[in-house]
Order: C-alpha cells, then sequence, then structure tokens
C-alpha cells in the first residue's frame, strides 16, 4: 500500500475517534479548571469543582435518587421482562406472535411520546409526579429491552433441563428460581445492567415526571440554565464515569463468550 | 416383584389431524427391563413421554400400581426420567445435581451429600461430586444423569435413548453396565431405543414399535427367531420375505407354496390363503456343506458375496428373479456368477401375520 493513503487512513481513523470522544475529553479536562469559567486557557488541575459538587446537597440528592430510581426500576424490568420471556419461550397461546411484537414495540417509541403519554395517563389516574412515577417511567422503556435479551437466550436445549428439575419434584416457582434464572444468569445480569445505564442518564422522562425530588440528569439540566461553570463539568465526568464502569461490566458479561 | 407395575391401556395421541400413537395398550412387569424399539416417528418417545407424565394422551389411561396417573404431573409420579441430552443443570455442582431430587422432597443437606455420594459410587463415579457437568466426559454425564434419577428411588425408571450421543463402542461398553445396573436396584426400567443391537444387548422384553402401533413383543430371542410381523422382521436385523399360498392345513401347521417349495410352518390359515414367510438370511446357506436337516431350494445363481468376518454375505438370484440374502461358508470362497443350490433350514421358516 502506498505511504500517502496510509497516512490518509490514520488521519481519518484520528478524525472519527476525535469526533466521538475529544467533546468528552473536553468536558472530563475543564472539570478539573482551577478557575470560573470552563473555557482556555486551561487553569489547573484542580479539584474545587469536585468539592463543590460535593458539597452541592441538591446535586448530591439528585446522585442518591438517581441511584434508587435506576436501581429498582431496573430490578423490576429484570423480573417481569424475565416472567414474559419465560412466558413465551416456554408456553403456546392465541396471538402469541403479534403479543411478542407488543412486548418489544415500545423500543421503537421516542421517550418524549412515553413520557408525555405517562404524564397524561398519571394525570388522568391522580398519581402524582414523583420518583416512583418516574421509576414506572424507565420500567416502561427497558422491560421491553430485558425482555428481548432474556428471550433470545432462552433456548429450547433449556427445555429437557427444566423438565428434569420438574420431573425430579420441582414445582413450578423451583423450576424458575433454582434452574431457569441461574442458567440465565449471566443474561439477568447483563440486562440488569443494560437497564442501569439507560435510567442513569435518561433525563425526558424523569423531566417531565419528576417534581420536588429529582434525578441527577434533571438536577444538572436545572444547573445549566444558570450558565457554564466547571462544576457541571464535573458532574458530568461523574455520571460519565460511572456509565462507563456500567458499560465495561456489561462487557464482562453480555458480550463474554460462554464457557462451553 | 412379578407383579403388573404399569398398565397402559389403549392410549390414543394425536396432534391435529396426526395419529401419534393409535390404541397401543402395553403392561410392564415389575423388575424388568423393557425396551421399546422402533424408528424415529414410530411413537416410541411419545410412549415414554405419556409414561413420565411428559405428555397427556387424547385417549386412553396410564395406571402405576394400580393407581390412575393418566393426567398426574411428573413431579407426582413415581417415575424418573434420564434424558437423551442428559440435561444436567449446568449451573450446579454433579453433587448438587444429584441431590437435588431429595432437596425437593425435603431432604437436609447433609444426608443428600451422603445419599448422593452413594449414588455417584453406585454409577462408578465417587470422585465426580464436586464437578461441574461441563467438565465430565459425555459417558460420565450419563452416568450422573442415571445417578440422580436412581437417587429419589423411582418405581419406574424412563430411558430416552440415553447412549444415543455416544460413540458406538462407548455406547456398548455403556449397554452392559446399564443391563448390570439395573440386575442390581432391581428397578423397573423403560428404555427407547432406535438401536435393535442396543435392545438385543439389553431388554428383558422387547416391544417393536411402528407408526403408532406395537408391531411385536416378547423376549429378544422370540423377536429374532419368531417375528409376528413383516415389519418385526425386517426390523430387527436382516430377513428375507417370501410370499406364498397355503396349499394344506391341519392343526396348528400349514403347508405353504413357495418360490422355495413346499414349506410346512407353524401356524393356523386357510387353505388358499395369501401369506408372507420370513426367513434370516443365516437359514439360507450358499454352497459349502450344509448342516443335517437342511433342504436344497432351487437353482440360484450367486452374484455377490462380501466378507463380514466370521462369514461371507451372500445374495443369490432364484430363477424367477427372487432375491435372497444368505450366507456362504467363509472355507467356500465362493465365486460370483457361478450357478448353486442353496441349502435351506425349513424349521426357521417363520409365518407372519401381515
Amino acid at each position: 500500500m502506498p505511504r500517502p493513503l496510509n497516512i490518509l487512513t490514520g488521519v481519518y481513523a484520528l478524525a472519527i475517534y476525535g469526533f466521538i470522544f475529544l467533546p468528552v475529553a473536553v468536558l472530563v479536562l475543564f472539570s478539573f479548571q482551577g478557575t470560573l469559567i470552563p473555557v482556555p486557557p486551561f487553569n489547573g488541575p484542580s479539584l474545587r469543582w469536585y468539592n463543590a459538587v460535593f458539597a452541592d446537597r441538591r446535586l448530591m440528592a439528585g446522585l442518591w435518587n438517581s441511584f434508587l430510581v435506576a436501581v429498582f426500576s431496573s430490578a423490576l424490568s429484570v423480573f417481569l421482562g424475565f416472567l414474559a420471556a419465560y412466558g413465551f419461550a416456554r408456553f403456546r397461546f392465541p396471538g402469541k406472535g403479534p403479543l411478542n411484537g407488543l412486548m418489544t414495540a415500545p423500543l421503537s417509541v421516542s421517550y418524549l411520546i412515553i413520557g408525555m403519554g405517562l404524564l397524561i395517563s398519571f394525570n388522568w389516574l391522580g398519581v402524582p409526579k414523583s420518583l416512583i412515577a418516574a421509576g414506572i417511567g424507565h420500567v416502561v422503556i427497558n422491560m421491553p429491552l430485558c425482555f428481548a435479551i432474556l428471550y433470545s437466550q432462552m433456548g429450547d436445549h433449556q427445555v429437557n433441563i427444566e423438565r428434569a428439575a420438574r420431573d425430579l419434584g420441582a414445582a413450578e416457582w423451583q423450576v424458575l428460581g433454582l434452574v431457569t434464572a441461574p442458567m440465565l444468569w449471566p443474561a439477568l445480569f447483563a440486562s440488569f445492567f443494560l437497564s442501569v445505564t439507560f435510567s442513569w442518564d435518561e433525563f425526558i422522562i424523569s423531566f417531565l415526571l419528576t417534581r420536588f425530588d429529582n434525578t441527577l440528569p434533571v438536577e444538572i439540566w436545572s444547573l445549566l440554565r444558570s450558565g457554564l461553570s466547571p462544576k457541571t463539568n464535573a458532574i458530568g465526568s461523574l455520571v460519565f464515569l460511572v456509565s462507563t464502569v456500567l458499560v465495561v461490566l456489561l462487557e464482562l458479561t453480555l458480550f463474554r463468550k460462554p464457557k462451553s | 416383584m412379578t407383579d403388573t407395575l404399569v398398565q397402559m391401556s389403549a392410549i390414543t395421541q394425536r396432534y391435529g389431524s396426526l395419529t401419534v400413537l393409535d390404541r397401543v395398550s402395553l403392561d410392564i412387569t415389575g423388575g424388568e427391563f423393557l425396551v421399546l424399539l422402533g424408528p424415529s416417528g414410530s411413537g416410541k418417545t411419545t410412549l415414554l413421554n405419556i409414561l413420565g407424565g411428559f405428555a397427556q394422551p387424547t385417549e386412553g389411561r396410564v395406571l402405576i400400581s394400580g393407581e390412575d396417573v393418566t393426567h398426574t404431573p411428573p413431579a407426582k409420579r413415581p417415575t424418573a426420567t434420564v434424558f437423551q441430552d442428559y440435561a444436567l443443570f449446568p449451573h450446579m455442582t454433579v453433587g448438587n445435581n444429584v441431590g437435588f431430587g431429595l432437596r425437593m422432597r425435603g431432604v437436609g443437606s447433609a444426608a443428600r451429600k451422603v445419599k448422593a455420594r452413594e449414588a455417584l459410587a453406585m454409577v462408578g463415579l465417587p470422585e465426580a461430586f464436586g464437578r461441574k457437568p461441563h467438565q465430565l466426559s459425555g459417558g460420565q454425564r450419563q452416568r450422573v444423569a442415571l445417578a440422580r434419577s436412581l437417587v429419589v428411588e423411582p418405581l419406574l425408571l424412563l430411558l430416552d435413548e440415553p447412549l444415543g450421543a455416544l460413540d458406538l463402542k462407548l455406547r456398548r461398553q455403556m449397554q452392559d453396565e446399564l443391563k448390570a445396573l439395573q440386575r442390581r436396584v432391581g428397578t423397573t426400567f423403560v428404555h427407547v431405543t432406535h438401536d435393535q443391537e442396543e435392545a438385543m444387548a439389553i431388554a428383558d422384553r422387547i416391544v417393536v414399535m411402528n407408526a403408532g402401533r406395537i408391531e411385536d413383543q416378547g423376549t429378544p430371542e422370540k423377536i429374532y427367531l419368531q417375528p409376528a410381523t413383516r415389519f418385526a422382521a425386517l426390523f430387527m436385523g436382516e430377513s428375507n420375505i417370501l410370499e406364498g399360498r397355503v396349499v394344506a392345513a391341519s392343526s396348528g401347521r400349514a403347508t405353504v407354496e413357495t418360490i422355495l417349495g413346499r414349506m410346512d410352518v407353524a401356524g393356523t390359515r386357510d387353505v388358499g390363503a395369501k401369506v408372507s414367510l420370513a426367513l434370516r438370511p443365516e437359514h439360507i446357506q450358499a454352497g459349502g456343506t450344509a448342516p443335517a436337516g437342511w433342504v436344497p431350494g432351487p437353482e440360484a445363481t450367486l452374484t455377490e458375496t462380501l466378507f463380514l468376518g466370521a462369514h461371507n454375505r451372500a445374495r443369490i438370484v432364484l430363477p424367477d428373479g427372487t432375491l435372497l440374502l444368505a450366507r456362504a461358508p467363509l472355507s467356500a470362497s465362493p465365486q460370483q456368477g457361478v450357478h448353486i443350490t442353496p441349502m435351506i433350514d425349513a424349521n426357521r421358516l417363520v409365518l407372519l401375520k401381515d
């Protein structure tokens, strides 16, 4: 291959990765800014804005709220998705095809539409705006995802294993709890962390469905309304760090080749 | 232990317009090793599933120890199944696999361990207790599956082509072990296979199935030497089928005119009836000296011989074009194309039902 073309492909690759990661790199870099505005020149590194973040009660409350919403909504999504996947994988019933399609259909609906729909429905039902409402919203978006992942992992080769358990005297809940779920452990783990990742930085549904207690993305949004500050960079970097950890965990579970 | 353990009466299984089992009735005696033998699609596995409770028959009843279990779920039946793919719990150790049935019965952890170790020792795998199923070979997994089913002390052990996934040598070895194990524990075994050699090696009684019906049943010797039907004769090893007509009949004997001449066989048929006779290749000798009492057939042409070690397998063609499988002695070194007079052991002719 001629040398100029080699250089060109290198530059192109660099441009692509730069395009993707430069904004994040800039965000993280200026979270260590020592002065008041997160623009060049860079004065630092300094941890003063991280101190400010950890001293900010509202942000810390938002962090905790986000954590609660993410963990509980994800656990519920995995639980419901698992039961639904088991039903679709193991039983025959009328309308199975269309119902299966309906299960995963919300994946293609925008979060804005889902959020507005829930807002109107909750209004009509008299459910107040709250973290619980936002959590239900996150179950709506994450349950289809958990269902799709778990359904894809429930193969016919597990059918005989479940039959063996029943044959040896296991009741249905024992089959699910002692055999089916443990066999699907990597997929359960992966769908949980994928749900947590999506719930963690979800903004629009939380924005529409919360009022007094807010999740972190909503808090960051209200912080941004008062202009740029390295403090938003610092909290943004923290959010990014958590997301990265979750993605790495996912890589190690869902996308790892099974042993046998 | 010679009482009837299982009574299956008029079992019919339909899936839509497909009839998988057609009024099958079968009794199983306590302590016997029963083999359901048949080609794929014969209904043998469906019958086993109905016994195990994994399928409910469209019609008919299943009684185990006199109790109607037709609609009883597998968990509540005194049966245990060994699956073709072993179906071990992949996330549990071998010890926990074997102890699972006891755990479901509320047996405490310590007692479970003792019993699981005993069961593993019984199948010759005491060292596998702490391992995971994926660390074992196919034959070892098979033994673990056996131990897991036997540890709950079922009245009836159901085996669904348990040796199907093993290579030939291991399969023959496991056959012997399975038979020895059954003798030792005395549990009634119902074993499904399509391998007639396997069936002959292990069965006390073979039930030959085809197209949802029982074709024949009896000891391996009976099925081989006295097959009831054309299907049974052809499925259990090789056989020649001769068409003929009854020319004389008297108290339990019939004289049948066949291409090999007039043959006297056991069986009651009307004079003039068209019948079929079965004759094994080893009862037709092409060339060499035949044992005393064998009768000569019509002159035939030897078209093919195949060396099979203990003997030569031969094909001969009769003057009317009928092709027969026969044996040729190794010493005769038969030439293809030569004319011979085949010798026939007429006592071995079997009058078939169809």
